[in-house]
């Protein structure tokens, strides 16, 4: 048992013989919320896969909670991280079910049902994400929202220590989004629960993140508060695209602004 | 209902699966092998598994015993009456448990594991194997007629019919042999080898089966013109034997069709011959190869 | 709270009970049908005093293998095609589908063919039709895990092709074989319950338990994989494990059925798909529902095979396909299935 909930010291790896990830270093304590941040392609996912054991190391380890992944069953890695995808099959079963499959992890060696306990763990998470009045509809039924809620429901009845999320928000509408990251910023704060997410909208990761691992090309390029990374000349460097960099007016925290390429040549022939 | 509840009852659902597969399975490996009922005692009730079998029952006049046969029993006619227990290759097995029959007589094309049926019921089944030439076909004729005490008869029939043959054979044997090509199948091609009664009947009837080497009877119709047979015999099937004879008149090279040398003949004479069902194939086949040559029918009675 | 959970537990059990008595009437029917119909009450007679009559001997030496055999290759089939259907999350797998019994009825002609059995003993035709079915189940699981051909869909294909390959070397193998050997690979073929052998008939349910068994510990796993392969692993399933597993049970339960009953398709398929749409997706009801569904559909589509041209028989598997088609064409045509 250590401080750092998650550790990966001097990692590589990739898929195949394609090495997608290098050099990459960082600690995690206990209680944060972690944003990956960086362009497509740069390797988030692959990221977010290493710390689950499906990325395998080349060189280098993973340390969960102070134990090696790579000793570790593949059992007692899912009660401690918990995953929620990007895109999950959509498969035909209720939202009671779904969530209830969070409890296998658990599930001693012969043991075939639910126990009273299990079922009752679903479903205070269910009620936690709002869902509980939802779990006996399909989710085939239900909204691109409502099954990520869904999602985030079952990732936590897995009870875990640290919370892995891909782009929870990218497809929802903003009601969604700003509910699902306030919901981890509670998990967070309320429960303990760290939270690594995936995330390409900047403005959130700097709202809800604790620190951000800016990544590009497979390697960590900055990590830090939001304060450090999110700064206008590290964003264009690794975005290649101008930025304006404000702070947000309620809670202060640096905000990036867009800007439409023609405008900004047209300023710029203006300002001549 | 509780946990537990629900985890004795669905337990017990795969006990009681168990169970049953336990139960049924001793139930079937505790029967012992059927009794065969009284070896020795008469055979009142027999069933026949095969045409020739029928046929000869007849020809050995206790067909008064037999109780049923398969559909493609027709000769003589009245074996058509008797019950029907199924085909040459698959039968009733119930059907025959029921008819209670002391015997079964069964052929190489009856259904192996049915007749193991059979005979764990405790029914006596004895197979006879396909007969390869002429001496066999009198020998399996022999060993029915010991089954049913009727070794007498058969016996003056056999010796009737062999001095008939022999009669045949001496008559034949200086006439210039003529090459036959003899066919039983189309698509693919059959015809006879050398181990076949078929054989016999070329042989005995003074010509030359050009296929005698054969192993599988797959004949190639190429094989048929580079043998160029004088005369081409079909065992008709049905209208395929038609299309056949047509197919032939193709091939002009071959000496039977320019003689306009293709006969037909009944594939359930040449196919399933008894000893007197022998001889009279054998002189229809003499009547299409040699017509010059006369047999009198009167010799070897 | 709890009571949701009871629901759902006595739902299982509900419909566990009813397809075991559904087998249980089919056992009874086929006991009571055929070619002479003997009524249940006679029967009790029968088994108790009738030793020697012409009834018992149909019933004990007739239809009692066969009920055996019926129950333990209907179930095994079942069960098979629900353990594939729930590996590759995909309704139209079954053992026939992936080719896995065509080369399992490969291996049983070329014993035939090349006479094993006679040098080895009997035990040479239940191993070489699984042989014959591991032999597909590698070839598929090496060839989907090659790059490039990682697609399910593919899968399938792969499958559909193996089992044509199979089909033209078994009618080449026909083709340059002797008479003899053409009617045993014929009957074969034809699907049939009729087999003699004690051995063989009282393996084919003991198997098939055996094979249930083991699959019911995996049940939870196939749940979770439904979610997908990746998903699975996030819940702490050794992915791997499961389908290497169950690969090699469904193969076992396929090539012992081909090779003790020859070719009897359709109940792999038919039997998973209707039990899911009745009892739901749940592994550990629709293992045992599938189970008991198959044998008892088996059973009936026998009794009918053997009664309604009495005395001839019709081949078993070609009434599974009619009756199994049928039905599903039925079902799939009044229901919105979604599965």
């Amino acid at each position: 048992m250590s401080d750092c909930i998650l550790e990966m010291r001097n990692f590589h790896g990739g898929y195949g013989n394609k090495q997608v990830l290098s050099d990459i270093n960082f600690s995690m304590p206990k209680g944060e919320i972690i944003g990956i941040i960086g362009p497509n392609g740069c390797g988030k996912t692959t990221l977010l896969r290493a710390v689950t054991n499906i990325v395998k190391a080349g060189r280098g380890r993973v340390i969960l909670d102070g134990n090696y992944l790579a000793k570790m069953s593949n059992r007692e890695m899912a009660k401690m991280v918990a995953v929620v995808s990007q895109n999950p099959q959509i498969a035909n079963i209720n939202v009671q079910e779904f969530v209830l499959m969070g409890r296998i992890p658990y599930f001693s060696r012969m043991q075939f049902l639910e126990s009273t306990r299990d079922v009752e763990i679903a479903l205070h998470y269910m009620q936690l994400t709002d869902t509980l009045k939802l779990k006996s509809k399909s989710l085939t039924d239900m909204s691109g929202g409502e099954r990520q809620l869904a999602a985030i429901a079952r990732a936590l009845t897995q009870e875990p220590k640290l919370l892995l999320l891909d782009e929870p928000i990218s497809n929802l509408d903003i009601t969604h989004q700003v509910g699902i990251m306030d919901l981890l910023k509670k998990l967070n704060k309320e429960y303990g629960v760290s939270v690594i997410t995936v995330l390409h909208d900047l403005n959130m990761a700097s709202e809800y993140c604790d620190r951000l691992l800016l990544l590009n090309n497979g390697r960590i390029h900055s990590a830090g508060t939001p304060f450090t990374v999110l700064t206008y000349s590290i964003i264009e460097e690794v975005y290649k695209t101008v930025v304006v960099v404000e702070k947000n007016p309620i809670s202060h925290k640096p905000y990036v602004l867009l800007v439409c390429g023609r405008e900004l040549k047209e300023k710029e022939w203006q300002n001549h | 209902m509780g946990l537990i509840k629900a985890k004795i009852v669905f337990s017990l659902l795969f006990l009681a699966t168990a169970l049953l597969i336990t139960g049924l399975v001793l139930a079937f490996l505790g029967q012992g092998e059927g009794n065969y009922g009284l070896q020795s005692k008469n055979i009142e009730r027999i069933i026949s598994l095969g045409p020739v079998i029928t046929e000869e029952i007849y020809l050995l006049q206790v067909d008064d015993k037999l109780v049923a046969d398969t559909i493609y029993c027709t000769r003589p006619e009245a074996a058509k009456k008797k019950q029907k227990i199924g085909t040459v290759l698959e039968i009733g097995v119930e059907k025959i448990i029921m008819l209670k029959p002391d015997i079964v007589f069964a052929t190489s094309l009856s259904n192996t594991k049915q007749c193991a049926k059979l005979m764990q019921a405790g029914i006596r089944v004895v197979t006879f194997m396909q007969a390869g030439s002429f001496p066999e076909i009198c020998e399996n004729f022999l060993i029915l007629a010991r089954y049913l005490s009727k070794e007498d008869k058969a016996q003056e029939i056999i010796s009737n019919v062999k001095k008939e043959v022999e009669y045949i054979k001496k008559k034949m044997s200086t006439v210039h042999k003529k090459k036959i090509f003899f066919q039983i199948g189309a698509n693919p091609l059959f015809t006879v080898s050398r181990d076949s009664f078929i054989n016999d009947f070329i042989d005995f009837s003074g010509g030359l089966n050009i296929a005698a080497d054969t192993t599988t009877g797959s004949y190639s119709r190429e094989q048929v013109i580079m043998g160029n047979p004088d005369i081409i015999i079909i065992a008709t099937m049905g209208i395929m034997g038609q299309d056949e004879k047509k197919q032939w008149q193709n091939f002009q090279t071959i000496n039977a069709v320019k003689n306009n040398a293709i006969f037909f003949m009944d594939s359930y004479l040449t196919c399933s011959p008894t000893p007197i069902t022998f001889i009279t194939a054998l002189k229809e086949m003499i009547a299409f190869i040699h017509p010059e040559v006369k047999i009198d029918d009167s010799q070897g009675k | 709270m709890t009571a949701k959970v009871n629901k759902k537990i006595i739902a299982w059990i509900g419909w566990a009970l009813l397809f075991f008595g559904f087998l249980l009437c089919a056992i009874i029917v086929s006991f009571c049908i055929g070619s002479v119909v003997i009524p249940l009450d006679k029967i009790f007679q029968i088994i108790f005093n009738g030793r020697g009559t012409q009834e018992y001997s149909i019933l004990f030496n007739d239809r009692l293998p066969r009920i055996i055999l019926g129950f333990g290759i209907g179930s095994a089939l079942s069960l098979a095609g629900a353990l594939l259907q729930g590996i590759f999350r995909n309704p139209l797998v079954e053992p026939y589908t992936l080719g896995i019994a065509g080369c399992a009825a490969l291996g049983v002609c070329f014993n035939i063919i090349f006479r094993l059995h006679h040098l080895v003993g009997i035990f040479t035709l239940p191993f070489s039709g699984f042989s014959g079915a591991l032999l597909a189940v590698i070839l598929i699981y090496v060839l989907s895990h090659k790059k490039g051909i990682i697609k399910i869909k593919n899968i399938l294909l792969l499958g559909v092709m193996i089992s044509f390959i199979s089909s033209s070397l078994i009618m080449f193998l026909m083709s340059i074989s002797k008479t003899e050997n053409l009617h045993g690979i014929i009957f074969w073929t034809m699907g049939s319950l009729g087999e003699t052998n004690r051995i063989l008939v009282s393996l084919a349910p003991i198997a098939a338990f055996l094979g249930l068994i083991v699959a019911y510990i995996f049940s939870i796993n196939l749940n979770a994989l439904s979610l997908g392969e990746e998903e699975a692993f996030y819940l702490g399933i050794s992915v791997e494990r499961t389908k290497q597993v169950l690969f090699i049970v469904a193969s076992l339960l396929t090539g012992l059925s081909v090779s003790i009953a020859g070719i009897i398709g359709f109940v792999g398929l038919v039997v998973p798909h209707f039990v899911r749409m009745i009892v739901g997706r749940d592994h550990r009801v629709l293992l045992i529902c599938s189970f008991f569904g198959g044998a008892g559909f088996l059973l009936i589509c026998d009794t009918v095979a053997r009664t309604v041209i009495s005395p001839l028989e019709l081949p078993v598997g070609a009434i599974t396909g009619i009756i199994g088609g049928t039905i599903l064409i039925y079902v799939l045509s009044k229901k919105q299935v979604v599965l």
